[in-house]
């Protein structure tokens, strides 16, 4: 019984414990930034990410979009003419924060995730 | 005859305030469906909040004002996991799960010394929330931002120094209520919550059965008789305070993520407030509560504050006075439940005196404890 | 019935309270099985005894006592009653300790609940475990089939009539595994004589059992029918420690008291011809005591006894009249309509109570005795007052409660330090004499009380009657005594009616045979009833 109970709240401990590193691992939101400054072909858009309400992304404007946890997500674009792309990517292993350009996200090309770099290191 | 008396007397609280909402709903000119969906989104935000003061006033210490000390215990859980920018539901679950130590440590300090102040129980729990507001401020101010870094700027003050007096809880904004939302009609109702409150009052069913709840209602009548049994009654008392603080800082923590903002240095006070008013206007009294009297209560305190302000304007022709009335609600049902238990206690000691014995309905009209 | 095996034996025991002596090197052995009928005035120190033997923290804290004592032929001493209980020793106080909240099973399983534990145990420990309560109903009814009464199990302590919570309180004792030894502190002081029986019978069969009993009591005809050897303490000291065969209660009480115990011949008041009380139809729903319908006069000046069986109505006649319990019909009192179901109305109408339950609720224990006695008179006639600022406060008049505490502490022959002493500190029979000092200071019109000698040694209780007596004669003061002890009725009543199942049986005059009550008491003369007054 004693034992029995030792166990029990060593487990409910770790439990506790692994919780929450879990919800500190997965909850954590990573700044991602939606490079849309290429005025090539300039467009309006609407990002949706991991099925949350649609971020809208002005042509030539630099917008940042908070995602949780550092894991795969799907990104997809919404263009004004209803045309929608889907695609996944991966947050990059280590990055505080990354970068999308929305040119590379472009149909049949595979999305480019670039980490950016803390601010105090430029 | 008597026994219609009795039940007005027993329930004259929630019957005032059961009148005033009756007639301020047609003044405030709101519709029926608007109201129904404003007391679905309260109900859910607020009555675990209420829930906490149940098992105090079972231990006959009174209504827990001590339990603003689990609801800072909360903010400070949010604080943390917003700094750390942690989203959603995971950081609701980071938040709760820095708050409950804290909440376990402070309930266990108000619990020891609401024992060295027995029978002033619900001054001192007053009391110890402003000691802890300053404690929390002194935490919140100077600790935060310089011995605990600050991550985020949207957490830190203009000027640097500590945590926001108003913080932005977007990031986690609906991490409980939205994680199932059902439709119904005009209505949505966030199923998780209600399912956390279910819990909850399964929960308090069940721990009513347990050997320590059954010695807290034993403690609440007579402390004297169950030290003289064995019950080691400060002990009861401490975890009574303990589990109402640890449910005040889970109660907190669903009432802020529904509102999506916090007043980083009030809140916890207002949740103080507001939980001992709802409870007392659901027919509670400091020596006697229920499951009935939280659901009771959380209506009805929301009925007035939904219909109260712009019943008042439309009246008085002044937005001032809705404005002044749900003040008045808080503080006036808290002072006259108070008045009305104190007289009650009188009635009950001058019968005593009298060397009488009174009647099993006369002491339950005193509120159980002669 | 003893086994001959010695369970206890106390070796030279002494105790003083702040140098006042109250026992001396006292001695005594207790065999295994065995009834001890422990007697003594009130205040001779049989309570102060069994809270020495009990460890009761009230001994430390004044002090701590000398002597030994020996348990199962080890000595002992203990340091709470826990310890006293956990060795097998098990006490019905004085004071009751049940929760009014709680129902006869909860009390009697109090923190020795029968309990299921589950996954929460694990962490939190036992006390998570849920109340197992089909179990705990079962040893609760199985404690109050071995006490051989009737108890509710489910009833609530708060709407029990008295006896039932002495019941309630044994019953808890006996429920313990291994006890070994049970002190009971006057148990059958708020029983009626009929409870009593059954309560005796039950120690007998507990005794049989093997389980030695310390018995007090001021009833010392249930002394020599139970005990097996009695021992009599008298000013703290053992006068006597002697078999029970052959004792009669005279020798009983000559011993006690230390000089013999007369009663005086009645000298009673004539009583006017007007009616003063009058009582038609009345009906109480007092539980355990239900008054159905009853209707009697009594004159101006009349002292009028109303007796009969435990449970048949006659102790919710006064406590309907003072508006303590649900009531109907009609009472008036010197012409004026009483107001029933209104405790405040019947004090307001001068007329004072004696309840029987006057154990805790009549006093309040930490203030003086004098105050005790003065408060009521002080609350409802506002005497003992000194107006102050013409009348906008008042203050106690210290000297005049003090006249009055020593009058009656003078009359009612109450054993204390003086009038400041705190009425906690006085022994169980004295408090009960303050209560009934509070009602006589009232000077009331008319006086219901009700057992007013339960608790009361031999020679106090000639003197309380003789006060009733003489109030009654020298103020006119009609009194309404409502007794289980029918010879204590007899002998100061003008009349005396029989109550039976909720009704009046009949009135009869003092001086009619005893058989003719137990006629009416046991429901067989109904009908015949004897000429009134
Ligand atoms: N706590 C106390 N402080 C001071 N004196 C006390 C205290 N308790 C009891 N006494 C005194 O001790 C004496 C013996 O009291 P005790 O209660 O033992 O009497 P008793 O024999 O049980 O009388 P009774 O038959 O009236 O119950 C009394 O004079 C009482 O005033
Ligand atoms: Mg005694």
């Amino acid at each position: 019984m004693n034992l029995r109970s030792l166990v029990v709240k060593i487990t409910l401990a770790v439990v506790y414990l692994v919780l929450a590193v879990w919800a500190y691992g997965a909850g954590k939101g990573y700044p991602l930034y939606i490079d849309n400054t290429d005025l090539s072909k300039p467009t309006m858009l609407s990002v949706v990410i991991d099925g949350k309400s649609p971020v809208r992304v002005r042509e030539g404007a630099y917008t940042e979009i908070m995602v949780k946890g550092a894991r795969k997500h799907t990104i997809s674009l919404v263009l004004p003419s209803g045309a929608e792309y889907r695609e996944t990517f991966r947050f990059p292993a280590g990055a505080q924060a990354a970068e999308i350009r929305v040119p590379e996200l472009a149909p049949g090309s595979d999305p480019v995730v670039r980490p950016v770099l803390p601010r105090q290191d430029r | 005859m008597r026994n219609v008396k009795s039940f007005v007397a027993d329930n004259i609280v929630t019957l005032i305030f059961l009148t005033i909402t009756i007639i301020a709903i047609p003044f405030s000119g709101l519709s029926g469906s608007y109201i129904i969906s404003n007391l679905i989104d309260r109900f859910a935000r607020s009555s675990f909040l209420v829930f906490a003061l149940i098992l105090p006033i079972m231990a006959g210490m009174g209504i827990n004002f001590a339990m603003v000390l689990g609801a800072t215990a909360g903010q400070i859980g949010l604080i943390f996991a917003v700094d750390h920018n942690i989203m959603g539901t995971e950081g609701l679950i980071l938040a709760t799960l820095v708050g409950i130590p804290l909440s376990v440590g402070l309930g266990w300090f108000s619990g020891q010394v609401l024992n060295r102040a027995r029978g002033r129980e619900m001054v001192t729990g007053f009391i110890l929330g402003y000691f802890m507001d300053g404690i929390y401020q002194f935490f919140g101010l100077y600790i935060m931002g310089w011995l605990i870094p600050i991550r985020t700027a949207q957490v830190m003050q203009i000027d640097g120094g500590g945590v926001r007096n108003t913080l932005a809880l977007e990031s986690v904004r609906g991490g409980l209520d939205k994680i199932v939302s059902l439709k119904v009609g005009p209505f949505s109702i966030p199923v998780v919550t209600f399912a956390v409150i279910a819990v909850l009052c399964l929960f308090i069913i069940w721990f009513r059965r347990t050997k320590l709840g059954q010695d807290m209602r034993a403690i609440g009548q007579e402390q004297g008789i169950s030290h003289a049994a064995g019950i080691n009654v400060d002990r009861t008392r401490i975890l009574a305070i303990v589990i109402s603080t640890v449910l005040a800082c889970i109660g907190q923590i669903i009432y802020l993520q529904n509102l999506g903002n916090m007043f980083t240095y009030t809140s916890q006070r207002q949740a103080g407030y507001y939980a001992a008013a709802a409870i007392l206007v659901g027919g509670a009294t400091v020596s006697k509560a229920s499951i009935k009297n939280v659901f009771i209560g959380v209506f009805l305190v929301h009925a007035l504050y939904i219909t109260t302000p712009l019943a008042g304007k439309a009246l008085f022709k002044s937005a001032m006075v809705g404005q002044y009335m749900s003040d008045f609600i808080n503080y006036g049902i808290i002072a006259s439940a108070l008045v009305l238990h104190a007289w009650k206690n009188k009635r009950a000691a001058d019968l005593a005196r009298a060397g009488l014995r009174m009647s099993a309905e006369a002491q339950a009209a005193a509120g159980g404890v002669a | 019935m003893s086994t001959g095996t010695r369970l206890l034996s106390l070796r030279g025991i002494s105790k003083e309270f702040y140098g006042n002596v109250v026992l001396e090197d006292i001695s005594f052995d207790l065999d295994r099985g065995q009834i001890i009928g422990l007697v003594g005035e009130n205040g001779a120190g049989k309570t102060t005894l069994m809270r020495i033997l009990f460890g009761m923290p009230v001994i430390a804290e004044t002090g701590g006592f000398n002597g030994t004592i020996e348990l199962d032929g080890q000595p002992v001493a203990f340091k709470t009653p826990f310890d006293a209980l956990d060795a097998g020793i098990g006490m019905v106080h004085q004071e009751f300790s049940l929760i009014p909240g709680f129902s006869t099973t909860e009390n009697i399983a109090l923190n020795r609940e029968s309990l299921k534990t589950n996954f929460a145990c694990d962490i939190f420990g036992k006390r998570m475990s849920v109340l197992d309560r089909v179990t705990m109903r079962e040893r609760a009814v199985k404690a109050i089939h071995t006490l051989g009464v009737k108890l509710d199990p489910d009833m609530l302590v708060s709407e029990m009539p008295v006896g039932h919570k002495q019941f309630t309180e044994i019953a808890r004792e006996i429920d313990r595994k291994n006890v070994k030894l049970l002190v009971l502190d006057e148990p059958t002081a708020v029983l009626t004589e009929t409870e009593a029986e059954v309560l005796l019978s039950s120690m007998r069969a507990l005794a049989a059992q093997g389980i030695s009993i310390i018995f007090i009591s001021h009833r010392l005809h249930e002394i020599t029918k139970v005990a097996d050897k009695i021992v009599v303490l008298r000013d703290g000291k053992i006068v006597k420690d002697v078999p029970v065969a052959g004792v009669s209660v005279q020798d009983i009480a000559a011993w006690m008291v230390g000089r013999d115990v007369k009663t005086k011949a009645a000298h009673l008041s004539v009583c006017k011809d007007s009616v003063y009380l009058n009582v038609e139809h009345l009906w109480v729903d007092m539980p355990g005591e239900t008054v159905r319908d009853v209707s009697f006069q009594v004159m101006e000046g009349e002292i009028f006894g109303i007796g009969g069986l435990a449970g048949q109505g006659k102790l919710g006649i006064a406590n309907g009249v003072m508006g303590l319990f649900p009531a109907g019909g009609q009472v008036t009192v010197g012409g004026q309509d009483v107001i029933l179901n209104n405790p405040h109305a019947a004090l307001n109408s001068d007329i004072a109570f004696v309840s029987e339950d006057r154990r805790g609720v009549g006093l309040l224990l930490d203030e003086s005795l004098e105050w005790n006695i003065a408060f009521t008179a002080m609350q409802a006639k506002r005497q003992h007052l000194i107006p102050v600022l013409g009348g906008l406060f008042s203050v106690r008049d210290e000297k005049s409660m003090k006249a009055l505490a020593l009058e009656y502490i003078e009359s009612l022959e109450i054993r204390c330090t003086g009038p400041r002493q705190r009425a906690k500190e006085l022994s169980g029979g004295n408090q009960q004499k303050i209560c009934l000092a509070k009602a006589f200071a009232l000077k009331p019109k008319l006086l219901f009380v009700s057992e007013p000698t339960r608790g009361i040694d031999v020679g106090a209780k000639a003197i309380v009657l003789e006060t009733l007596r003489a109030y009654n004669r020298d103020y006119g003061m009609t009194i309404v005594m409502i007794s289980s002890e029918l010879e204590e009725l007899r002998s100061i009543c003008h009349r005396v009616a029989i109550v039976d199942e909720g009704k009046i049986a009949g009135i009869l005059p003092p001086t009619a045979d005893v058989a003719q009550f137990g006629l009416l008491m046991s429901g067989l003369g109904a009908g015949k009833n004897g000429d009134a007054a």
